[in-house]
């Protein structure tokens, strides 16, 4: 399965890019977590930001146990300066 | 009880008089941009914001601090796009029947704000901007 994850502020910076879509080994469904395992396996330079961030399917910030779909909006929530 | 919660375009403007029925405090925080940023001098801040989300999540603290400090009411806006330096970019009012309820709430808003609402800023150099004027 596919999924494409969006990027803000530094990770955004980090990747020189808005977005990213991964191609899971899972075939229907995955989790949140392994969506930021594969992250981080494939983009090396996100580990050390990945640490303190979360993912949000479909703008809510979910656990890593979180069933994603392919057509879910994943994004990476993390190091946020809003104030 | 009353909540609500904003994201808009550019500097907010200046807030209007509130009047909260049974409130003996209302406080009200705003969060201005700075001329300088890590020692820099900026021309401001660019404001980034993950949308629907970020105005979301602004809703449901204000609906948890509400809960929790049982307040009357929470009013919050922050900006998004570019804010000149010593301009507003947030603003957090909170009403309640006395002061220690609501001074609690507006850190504790604050604090959590910073931590999970998707919003992200960039300062503009000084030298950026001129660049970007030419």
């Amino acid at each position: 399965m596919k999924v494409t994850v969006l990027f803000f502020g530094p990770y955004a910076d980090a990747m020189h890019d808005s977005s990213v879509t991964l191609d899971m080994p899972q075939q229907d469904t995955c989790t949140a977590g392994q969506v930021k395992a594969q992250l981080a396996e494939r983009h090396p330079k996100l580990r050390g930001m990945l640490k303190s961030a979360l993912i949000a399917v479909n703008h809510q910030a979910v656990p890593p146990d979180q069933p994603v779909h392919e057509n879910d909006e994943l994004a990476v929530i993390g190091l946020v300066s809003g104030g | 009880m009353s909540i609500e919660a904003a994201i808009l375009d550019g500097p907010l403007q200046p807030a209007p008089s509130w009047q909260v029925d049974g409130a003996g405090a209302l406080l009200c925080f705003e969060g201005m941009v700075r001329p300088v940023e890590a020692g820099e001098p900026i021309t401001g801040l660019s404001y980034e914001t993950y949308d629907p989300m970020a105005e979301r999540e602004l809703e449901r603290l204000a609906r948890e601090a509400v809960e929790r400090f049982a307040l009357l009411a929470v009013k919050v806006e922050h900006s998004r796009g570019f804010v000149p330096s010593f301009a507003c970019s947030f603003r957090l009012r909170i009403a309640s029947s006395h002061r220690k309820e609501a001074l609690a709430a507006m850190d504790w808003f604050i604090d959590r704000m910073k931590q999970a609402v998707p919003i992200w800023k960039r300062p503009i150099p000084v030298e950026q901007s001129q660049e970007t004027a030419r």
